[in-house]
């Protein structure tokens, strides 16, 4: 009984407690209240300026803001990004291009054109983490230590979800144009990308234009002086001094250097009668042929187990087919150079056995094999204009030549192959008929 | 008083399936659970998570090191602070790299601001599921002024990124320190008032004391951690027992339930287990605030993250209990495999044992009292 009422004596007890709280704090609410009347009040801007020079913190978690004219496109806020809601495109300016991509407010010479700078709000996170890399702190979370750079922005609701994308950069098409970005342009509309002015044909004039010539100074032993005399020389041939003269100029820039000596009399006199600029030589067109190893094949040499005797057999090898030797005198080059170097072994002598065993037969069985095709050239596929069909076409030739077609089979199936998929034009036909007249 | 069924040959009736979740109000979360019961009494409860599932540990195989830490804050994000530690830490452990101790202080006071931040949540919404408003509208306006303290730190309120690898992304603020103090100050008392309006109010007791009692050693047969394994009696907290960081040097005692009430290790208990967590972490709040030393904040930072190899375990003790991160490096900047050990998940677990035979009402309290975030259960 006594427990009942004890029971119900606490109870009222913690009521009447609860109650004088909650009483006191409806006295007290002015000092209490947390409630911000949102559309009426807002936060208190001012106060929350945390005290820092605001070149050294950004601590404010907001919209984030791009001043799109000091950024410098170097993508770190991209990489830094978790979520990868910020998207840089920019332009580089081809070599020796007249446009000025302008510098930054911190006097940054910038080396591009942003073309495209989009931050999806939908997706970012506000971590911050893509605002402390930024070379130029042109981007950063609006407001608070930023305040003088831009207002706060707690409101930054839209209508539509797809004013969420902020694009900061909107550079006119003429300026893209001017930074030479017209295959951004076009790929950014969806065009087909121009054809490039072929960027290999771009890089290749070189080999056309006058080269120096750099054959009598390489004559010097010395590595230092050779450098030394290579860049006075380059100087005086690229201001266009006679022979002479340039050998003057060379000697004068070594005595300079304390590193002229009566031997290199010699060199100055073969500078002073050479011809400063070479023609370019026409580029040779056909590759390095392989040296012909007469049917040797040095795969075998693979069974040998132990890496520095493979490998100094291997160098022996080649050594000899290059000098055009046969199977047996190649062995006995790699026998005499394992026994120079103590590598000399049972499994060597049986490895080279094989290999003088296999090169009469299967130098026989090569030429007969090897069809004809080998000497249809691919190349002359490389006419072909369309990037998709050229390839398909390379794709069907090799795999007929794999199998060991004769020229007029692999011309058949090729045409085959691209009338199939749509692509056969005349002029291809033209091209890949022209395949068998190389033959 | 409420009471506990424990012969359930007398009912003889069939059973019913209630669910409740995902999405409910006093589910915490987008938690579903499949109630078995018998009448109003419960005889089993099947938790089915996944709802917040968002492939936390999958991601971290794309991210580098330091884009890993935002993705920490969603996991609790009660307690987001303590989590951006405990990932700093494990990262830390598999560098090798000494943290100055300015920052080590840093990351203790905001440790604990935010345990205090994050049990205030706790007990607040545990006053609200088992009936009392008031105490939730005091803890969150409490709870606030902490969200201020960290805005003024890092600009953020609930996800900050603010504890990198290696240190810290800026240094306190000049006012912080006395800001703080100041907090205390005013935070210390309202404890009490908590005490007074929700702790010894007679109706909370009747609700809460002896209700769903978890024995020690079914806590720890389940993993439980934290004020739930505490609140069973067990002394284990991984800063005085295993002490990282600087906690060695701090005086604090281990909250551990007593059974005021009624039994160790009911409900009440793992309320108030939170209850005098927050007045340990008033108290160590105030020594760090008095020992901070000076120093470079950015020292240690590393420019990149890059480990070549070797894993690493490393626990921590958040708000919820220990969350242990296993990293396996890949030689790159991204780890091979991250595996985080969630608290809260070991700790729902055990809801169905401690929940049996009680009332509906009374899962209502208990699953309070295990203060469950899914966004660190699902991850």
């Amino acid at each position: 009984m006594g427990e009942y009422f004890k029971n119900i004596y606490s109870g009222l007890q913690s009521f009447v407690a609860g109650l004088q709280l909650s009483l006191h704090h409806y006295h007290s609410r002015k000092k209490l209240v947390a409630t911000l009347q949102y559309p009426h009040e807002k936060w208190p801007v001012e106060e929350r300026h945390i005290g820092f020079d605001l070149q050294d913190y950004n601590v404010v978690r907001s919209r984030l803001h791009v001043d799109i004219n000091d950024c410098i496109g170097c993508n770190q806020c991209m990489r830094a990004c978790p979520v990868d809601c910020i998207k840089i495109e920019s332009v580089k300016p081809p070599k020796g291009s007249e446009f000025d991509p302008g510098t930054t407010s911190n006097g940054t010479q910038k080396r591009m054109l942003v073309a495209r700078f989009d931050i999806d709000l939908t997706e970012c996170m506000f971590c911050n983490l893509c605002t402390y890399p930024c070379p130029e702190d042109c981007i950063y979370m609006v407001g608070g230590p930023n305040s003088a750079k831009h207002q706060i922005e707690y409101e930054y609701s839209q209508r539509d979800r797809k004013d969420l994308i902020f694009h900061f950069a909107n550079p006119p098409e003429e300026e893209i144009l001017a930074a030479g970005g017209a295959d951004y342009l076009a790929k950014k509309k969806g065009l087909p990308v121009p054809e490039k002015p072929a960027a290999g044909v771009a890089a290749k004039p070189k080999s056309t234009e006058p080269k120096i010539n750099y054959t009598p100074v390489n004559a010097i032993t010395d590595r230092m002086t050779r450098s030394l005399a290579k860049k006075a020389f380059t100087a005086a041939v690229r201001a266009g001094k006679t022979p002479s003269e340039t050998a003057a100029s060379v000697k004068q820039a070594l005595e300079e250097a304390g590193k002229y000596t009566s031997e290199l009399d010699a060199v100055m006199e073969s500078i002073g009668k050479a011809d400063l600029m070479t023609q370019a030589v026409q580029a040779p067109e056909t590759k390095l042929t392989k040296p012909d190893q007469g049917g040797l094949d040095i795969k075998l040499l693979n069974d040998l187990t132990d890496r520095m005797t493979r490998s100094i057999a291997k160098k022996a090898f080649m050594a000899a087919v290059r000098e055009g030797k046969d199977a047996r005198a190649v062995a006995d080059s790699i026998q005499s150079a394992l026994q120079a170097a103590n590598k000399f072994s049972d499994e060597v002598k049986s490895v080279l056995a094989k290999l003088q065993s296999a090169g009469g037969a299967s130098a026989a069985t090569e030429s007969d094999q090897k069809p004809a095709s080998v000497a249809l050239n691919i190349k002359v596929l490389n006419g072909i204009s369309d990037k998709m069909t050229r390839g398909l076409a390379k794709k069907t030739f090799m795999a007929a030549r794999r199998e060991g077609k004769i020229p007029a089979e692999i011309v058949t199936e090729v045409k085959q192959t691209l009338e199939d998929a749509g692509k056969l034009t005349p002029e291809y036909a033209k091209i890949i008929d022209s395949l068998q007249e190389g033959t | 008083m409420a009471e506990q069924l424990k012969d359930f040959s007398l009912l003889h009736s069939d059973e019913m399936v209630l669910n409740m979740g995902p999405q409910h109000p006093s589910t915490h979360g987008v938690l579903r659970l499949k109630i078995h019961t018998d009448g109003e009494i419960v005889s089993r409860i099947e938790p089915i998570i996944g709802y917040l599932h968002r492939c936390f540990e999958k991601h971290c195989e794309y991210l580098t090191y330091e884009q890993i830490v935002p993705f920490t804050d969603r996991t609790d994000y009660l307690a987001a602070m303590n989590m951006n530690d405990a990932f700093a830490i494990a990262v830390e452990k598999l560098l090798g790299i000494e943290i100055p101790e300015r920052v080590q202080y840093i990351r203790v006071i905001m440790a604990e601001l935010q345990r205090i931040a994050s049990h205030l949540v706790a007990v607040g919404t545990f006053g609200l599921d088992v009936g009392g408003i008031t105490p939730f509208t005091w803890t969150i306006r409490d709870r606030e002024r902490i969200l201020d303290l960290f805005e003024y730190v890092c600009g953020a309120r609930l996800l900050y990124n603010y504890i990198w690898v290696g240190g810290v992304s800026h240094d306190l603020p000049e006012q912080f320190i006395r800001r703080t103090l100041e907090f205390l100050d005013y935070f210390e008392p309202q404890i009490d008032e908590y005490n007074q309006i929700l702790t010894y109010n007679k109706i909370f007791i009747e609700r809460t004391a002896d209700v769903g009692t978890l024995t020690p050693e079914v806590a720890v047969n389940y993993g439980c951690t934290g004020p739930v394994l505490r609140g069973s009696g067990v002394k284990w907290d991984l800063r005085k027992t295993e002490p990282y960081a600087v906690y060695d040097k701090f005086d604090f005692d281990i909250a551990v339930g007593d059974g005021r009430m009624g039994t160790v290790g009911d409900t009440w208990d793992r309320y108030f287990v939170r209850i005098v967590e927050m007045k340990e972490s008033v108290k160590i709040l105030r020594q760090a605030l008095a020992q901070i030393p000076g120093g470079d904040v950015h020292a240690a930072v590393p420019k990149k993250v890059r480990i070549k190899e070797g894993s690493v375990y490393s626990r921590y003790e958040s708000a919820r209990g220990e969350v242990g991160f296993y990293i396996i490096a890949g030689g790159k900047d991204k780890p091979m495999r991250v595996k985080m050990r969630s608290p809260a998940f070991c700790n729902l677990s055990v809801l169905s044992e401690i929940a049996e035979g009680w009332m509906i009402s009374d899962v209502i309290a208990i699953l309070g009292s295990l203060d469950i975030v899914l966004g660190e259960i699902d991850r």
